[in-house]
């Protein structure tokens, strides 16, 4: 009984640690937020969509390139696709997501055009060997 | 009284134009208090009105015609039963006040009881069966205290007049019973520790489990009005009127809201007994002490 009293009057003294809406707590440490692509960095090879386990993340073949889609709404947050993008152009953002009105309002996409690869110049043959 | 005087008591004051905002209110004090002591910021003011217009924009389910009749009549009973008791609660006796008796009030302050276990057997829902069983078991148990603090009250006043008994005489007597009805209101009110018929983490909402929409609106709304009746009429048994309407009005409205934050705090502070527990705290200790306060009513009777 004494306990229970002291806490009650601990709380009251303390203050809600709740906050009106919209206000958030602050973020502390790490957080993984919603997956930013730079599209300048991504070689659409769809590593990041292959262990997406909740298919939040798809990248799909189009005429002149590839386009690279993102559905917050079914994302876990896992941060897989991070750690196996090979070019580390997938980050996660460090705030919460935004509060949205309308469904599937946070997806987002990608077109990125093929990169040209880079001309090989022409190696030189080998000599064959004299018998 | 009147019947132009009846309606118009129903009607404006104390019934539906200000009984309804004041219901809200009461609801907002009681959330509030409970948030502040669990260290929540809480509702904002108009959070009451608010969930009830969501809920009237809602849709109830539908039951054959006979069920759907009676779970939609049993709320509005509630609704409009409370709203009578309220017309009845003798705040300024010395202005007009209700010529009737205290039988009557307790009738209607007791009849939403009723009506919320019939809600519970009507929906057919094995939640609110068990819900309106744990609700008969404590009515039974904390009426025996509740009435027989109103029957002290009403000896030791030598009158069953409300207009009469509204004039508090300071008797040990008068305050003995009023202590007892308020021990009582948490278990009418289905506040904790006497939250057993409603306990939602065992049979969700008890008998209202199968509401929604209106019907469910109506039910809260009934809620607050039983904050509202109770602790006027525990108000209005205990404080010394100063003649002047304002003052009294004053008075009386501090002291309903100090009584809902006083049993909102042991709401919080307290967790939910189990319904033998509830049942033997009435009959154990509460039977003891009634027939106590019986026996000083009648010696300590003017």
């Amino acid at each position: 009984m004494k306990s229970i009293v002291q806490l009650l009057i601990h709380n009251l003294h303390e203050g809600s640690i709740t906050l009106p809406y919209p206000e958030r707590p602050a973020i502390l440490g790490a957080y993984r937020g919603m997956v930013q692509n730079a599209p300048e960095e991504c070689t659409g090879c769809g590593l990041c969509a292959y262990v997406c386990t909740s298919s939040a993340i798809t990248v799909q073949r189009a005429a002149d390139g590839f386009r690279w889609s993102y559905d917050p709404g079914k994302c876990t947050f896992c941060a897989r696709c991070t750690q196996r993008c090979p070019k580390q152009s997938l980050t996660m953002m460090d705030t919460r997501p935004p509060v949205y009105q309308q469904l599937g309002g946070l997806k987002q996409f990608h077109d990125v055009k093929k990169k040209k690869k880079p001309a090989v110049p022409p190696s030189n043959p080998q000599p064959e060997a004299a018998n | 009284m009147q019947i132009t005087t009846a309606i118009l008591r129903l009607l404006i004051f104390p019934g539906l134009f200000f009984a309804v905002p004041a219901a809200w209110f009461f609801l907002y004090v009681e959330r509030k208090t409970i948030a502040r002591m669990q260290q929540r910021i809480g509702p904002p003011l108009l959070q009451p009105f608010y969930d009830f217009v969501k809920l009237l924009g809602k849709e109830s389910p539908k039951y054959h015609h006979i069920q759907d009749l009676l779970l939609k009549l049993w709320p509005a009973l509630s609704v409009a039963v409370l709203l009578a008791a309220l017309a009845l609660i003798p705040v300024f006796p010395s202005k007009g006040g209700f010529s009737g008796d205290l039988i009557l009030l307790i009738t209607l302050l007791e009849l939403p009881s009723i009506f919320y276990m019939l809600a519970g057997f009507t929906s057919r829902s094995v939640y609110g069966k068990v819900g309106s069983m744990r609700e008969a078991s404590l009515s039974l148990s904390s009426n025996l205290l509740f009435l027989t603090a109103v029957m002290m009250i009403a000896v030791s006043a030598h009158t069953f007049r409300l207009s009469e008994l509204a004039v508090p005489a300071a008797s040990a007597a008068r305050w003995l019973g009023v202590a007892a009805i308020v021990l009582c209101i948490p278990a009418k009110l289905r506040l904790n520790p006497f939250s057993t018929s409603s306990a939602e983490q065992e049979i969700y909402s008890g008998p209202l489990t199968e509401y929604s929409g209106s019907d469910l609106a109506l039910w809260e709304l009934a809620h607050g009005l039983e904050w509202l009746a109770l602790s006027g009429f525990v108000v209005s048994l205990s404080f010394p009127r100063t003649g002047f309407i304002l003052a009294d009005a004053g008075i009386f409205a501090f002291l309903c809201i100090a009584l809902v934050v006083v049993l909102a705090t042991v709401a919080a502070a307290t967790a939910r007994l189990t319904i033998d527990r509830s049942v033997r705290f009435y009959w154990r200790w509460s039977v003891a002490l009634a027939v106590v306060f019986l026996a000083s009513a009648v010696l300590f009777r003017r």
